[in-house]
């Protein structure tokens, strides 16, 4: 039985998994009750089986958390906006700078993200955020890594899907 | 397909490039580190029955391990042609059992308490740590209070002595306003009585001219009615 030191794993790993976490949340307080459900999900699962990669089962638990917390909280402003789709939110004036554009791309990312099923969004948010390797990420989902291309290809074409409008509205800036 | 890969690499780098705190708050940390102590303690917990029946369940097949080895001597005895030597057998099965058993309860003992021990040090320590920081907090708090007081006390008293100043500066403010509110009514008084003298002067000196003047056109219309003056000649009347 592997005996783990968990101040020290606290202390090492707390920033990696509060970035992982707030990247994708956005907002401190998800972000801080997600690290404290991550260091205990792993702590529980320290205790039931071999831990090979610390560093990755955190990663992994806290995409996880993050991924869930992100479409929690999507499913309930479709509801609050009586299900209207939030692409066509959107305002059709254009952006007063490139900078909001940004921004609110980045935003509309997170959104689409959290559209995503989540083997997918957990695959694509590895990936492309916590750029680990197609081999790291199968091993940490306990997938091939032939899967775990196909599902970031997956990922890739429904973000690009749900990003498409955005994209419209670049191109036709005053929405005509 | 271009614009669609442009616009997601472009978001995903805005995505990346949104500023993060690179640290989460230390509250958040320490609250996650007791949280993970006290999971620990209760793993540990839980674990102390497990591991009491581990160890009586090892006890329970060393001892049946025992008897079957005594069993099965004393079937051999019985059934053996001749008397075994019983002393080097019992020897032999002590020293069986010594080698096989024991050396694996001790070490399962020794994991048993190593993991208790350090359970035990890590909750301590975390229970410490939280002391050590609320009476940290209640000394500033404390400390903070009477500061707070002290410089609430100062400031009274120099509001105080502001005020005092501020009433014997109006207070002499009145006073000096007082004398020269008296001064001008003397010099009003006096101006007064000079005027009713300069009048009473100037009254009697007209009163003087006056009787002259009287005087004057008395004599003028005597003299007038004496002479008969013509119509005609009132220069030379008045001349006269």
């Amino acid at each position: 039985m592997q005996v783990h030191d968990w101040n020290r794993i606290t202390e090492e790993h707390a920033s990696a998994v509060w970035q992982t976490a707030y990247r994708l949340l956005h907002n401190q307080a998800d972000a801080a009750d997600c690290l404290q459900e991550t260091f205990l999900a792993a702590f529980e699962l320290a205790q039931r089986q071999r831990v090979r990669s610390m560093r990755g089962l955190l990663l992994r638990l806290a995409t996880t958390r993050a991924i869930d917390r992100l479409r929690q909280r999507t499913r309930r402003s479709c509801q609050e906006s009586e299900c209207e789709d939030w692409q066509q939110l959107a305002s059709a004036e254009p952006g007063p700078d490139s900078a909001v554009q940004s921004q609110e791309l980045a935003a509309r990312l997170r959104a689409a993200i959290g559209q995503l099923p989540p083997q997918e969004a957990k695959v694509f948010c590895l990936r492309h955020f916590n750029e680990l390797s197609y081999r790291q990420i199968a091993k940490e989902l306990q997938i091939t890594t032939g899967a775990a291309g196909v599902l970031l290809h997956r990922a890739k074409a429904k973000l690009r899907d749900l990003l498409a409008p955005v994209e419209e509205e670049t191109r036709l800036p005053y929405g005509t | 397909m271009e614009h669609e890969d442009d616009i997601l690499q472009r978001a995903v780098e805005q995505y990346r490039n949104e500023p993060i705190p690179p640290h989460p708050p230390q509250a958040v940390v320490d609250a996650t580190v007791a949280k993970l102590a006290e999971a620990g303690g209760r793993a540990a917990d839980s674990r102390g029955p497990r591991n009491t029946y581990v160890f009586k369940l090892t006890t329970k097949f060393a001892a049946a391990a025992a008897v079957l080895v005594f069993a099965s001597y004393a079937v051999g005895r019985l059934s053996a042609p001749r008397t075994p030597d019983i002393e080097q057998l019992r020897q032999a099965v002590e020293a069986s059992l010594a080698t096989s058993i024991e050396p694996a309860v001790r070490r399962k003992v020794i994991e048993d308490l190593s993991r208790q021990w350090q359970a035990t040090l890590e909750t301590t320590y975390v229970a410490l740590r939280e002391d050590l920081t609320q009476q940290y907090r209640h000394d500033l708090a404390q400390v903070a209070v009477q500061t707070l007081a002290a410089s609430n006390a100062n400031t009274n008293r120099l509001l105080e002595h502001l005020i005092q100043s501020i009433n014997v500066a109006e207070m002499q403010k009145r006073q000096w306003f007082a004398a020269g509110l008296e001064e001008i009514d003397a010099a009003r008084r006096q101006d007064n009585t000079q005027f009713a003298d300069a009048l009473v002067s100037f009254a009697s000196a007209l009163g003087g001219e006056f009787e002259r003047t009287k005087q004057d056109m008395v004599n003028l219309l005597a003299g007038t009615r004496a002479g008969s003056p013509a119509p005609d000649q009132p220069d030379s009347a008045t001349k006269n």
